[in-house]
């Protein structure tokens, strides 16, 4: 009993001296992790690529924000996590948001990383993202539209960003410019997929523009909304109602404006 | 032909009910076990990756302390019998060499599958609760380094026949290190003499080139592989694993006990 209770008071004795130890001793600056660059690396861990990238992703999201965290710091671990295992998505996309909102003037370096991404990896988040840096941090209507659209066509691509992705640019004001953007494509490019798929789009935006025609003829000659697209076809006013090439159909609000519905 | 598989089935059950005993892999199990429960927590801190951290760092945990069970059981295999004059006792039987070696590569390598597999039943687990669902592809990714550990057990049994266990262990050690990094030996020369270039190929093809068993950074991103590199990563391994059980047949009875 004497024994059990000496080594339980060595124990609190122990607990004791760590506490006043952490509490007496002055602040230091951890010095950042060394990382190794990633040839280094590939050599060092026995293949084991994935699982070095995880450590080291996970080392670098806990520095963003500390002391030690900084701007070319994360930018360094993100291109180093990308060289050894490419594939490696949220890193990409990451890169994209939190790079910028670091420092605006860096722009580029994310979109570099982006555009590595968009080549390398197969993930929604990486072309998405980086057309909205695009448009957020750069006001280009033209990359933002390139990459919205290649993120509408990603797989694995969540219902509700897809019909965002896929309605980028289709706001009443702006759709003459992206229509615009979208024929230049078209006009400039000999690749089948782009050039269906630019098709595809000019087409999704003339279906708009003629269904606002439509609702307003309706309007002036009836003088209420139709409440159904159908309405418009027994009214005379459209022949039938058009097929959308990415599969969107269209309800009318009680104001006349159209919403459209991807099933 | 009888007496030949009675033999070696008999060495390796005794093989495989003494290793896998040893309060050495109970220890290192106890590791893995509690390494598996920790990447559950790193998923945790990951920023919405968890499935991604947990299947990188769960296989490459597997793989390890695959890599340290056999090792540490493998380098001491035969050296253990000599030392305890165990073998006197064992070749006064009609046993050969060639039965001896076999029967302890495989019974080893029944108590490293067990062993793996145990592993692979925690790492499954952690990824079904983490919403991975079953993930049938990293089992191919474990047979792939069953296949390894097999080449490994041959050379670590190999090791043990001419030299002592901590230097068996020291040489296995460098193999696995050298194995992984041929390929990058190879790119490292690409801009050198033609001879330099000769003696780098002549060790990429000689020495045992282990980084065709590792898949896991393909199983991961759910890659396709295909039947055919299967078939001859299961051939290079069998091969392989036959040469160095060969020679240690060879050097083993050559040895004046």
């Amino acid at each position: 009993m004497t024994r059990i209770s000496l080594i339980i008071l060595l124990f609190f004795g122990v607990i004791f001296l760590q506490y006043e130890y952490d509490a007496k001793k002055p602040p230091v600056d951890f010095a950042p992790l060394v990382v190794f660059p990633a040839p280094v690396l590939r050599f060092a861990d026995l293949g084991l690529d994935s699982a070095a990238t995880s450590l080291l992703w996970l080392n670098s999201i806990q520095e963003i924000g500390t002391v030690n965290g900084s701007y070319e710091g994360l930018v360094s671990d993100i291109r180093t996590i990308n060289t050894l295992d490419p594939k490696f998505a949220y890193p990409y996309a990451f890169a994209e948001l939190v790079v910028p909102a670091l420092d605006p003037s860096k722009i580029a370096d994310a979109i570099a990383i982006g555009h590595k991404g968009v080549k390398d990896a197969s993930d929604w988040r990486i072309p998405f993202y980086l057309a909205s840096a695009y448009l957020i941090h750069l006001d280009d209507r033209a990359n933002a539209l390139t990459y919205f659209d290649a993120a509408a066509r990603a797989p694995g691509i969540p219902a509700g960003i897809h019909a965002t992705a896929l309605n980028f640019g289709t706001q009443k004001d702006k759709r003459a410019q992206t229509k615009a953007i979208w024929t230049s494509i078209y006009d400039s490019t000999n690749d089948e997929i782009l050039r269906d798929q630019a098709q595809a789009n000019i087409a999704h935006i003339e279906i708009l523009d003629m269904l606002e025609r439509a609702v307003s003829l309706y309007k002036k000659e009836k003088g209420t909304y139709p409440e159904r697209a159908e309405d418009m076809v027994n009214a005379g006013i459209l022949k039938d109602i058009p097929r959308d090439p990415f599969g969107f159909t269209y309800t009318i609000e009680s104001d006349g404006k159209l919403k459209s519905h991807l099933r | 032909m009888n007496t030949f598989v009675h033999n070696i089935f008999a060495i390796s059950k005794n093989t495989f009910k003494e290793t896998i005993r040893n309060k050495i892999l109970y220890g290192i199990l106890i590791f893995a076990l509690a390494y598996m429960l920790f990447t559950l927590f790193l998923g945790t801190i990951s920023l919405g990756e968890d499935l991604h951290v947990i299947r990188s760092l769960g296989l490459a945990g597997i793989y390890l302390f695959g890599v340290i069970i056999t090792v540490f059981l493998g380098s001491s295999l035969i050296y253990k019998e000599i030392e305890r004059k165990t073998l006197y006792f064992v070749l006064s039987k009609p046993v050969s060499h060639a039965h001896l070696v076999l029967g302890k590569f495989f019974g080893l390598l029944a108590s490293v599958s067990v062993s793996t597999a145990g592993m692979a039943v925690i790492y499954l687990i952690a990824v079904a609760f983490k919403g991975g669902g079953f993930d049938a592809l990293a089992l191919l990714a474990i047979l792939y380094q069953l296949l390894e550990m097999a080449l490994l057990i041959a050379l670590t049994i190999f090791f043990s026949t001419f030299s002592q266990p901590l230097m068996s262990t020291l040489y296995a050690v460098l193999v696995v290190y050298i194995g992984h990094s041929l390929d990058l030996l190879v790119n490292a020369v690409a801009n050198g003499s033609t001879t330099m270039r000769y003696v780098v190929r002549g060790i990429y093809y000689t020495l045992p080139n282990l980084a065709k068993f590792d898949i896991r950074n393909l199983v991961i991103y759910d890659a396709h592989i295909a039947l055919t590199q299967t078939l001859l990563v299961i051939a290079y391994a069998f091969v392989y694993a036959a040469a160095l059980l060969y020679m240690a047949v060879f050097l083993f009875a050559k040895r004046e006990l």
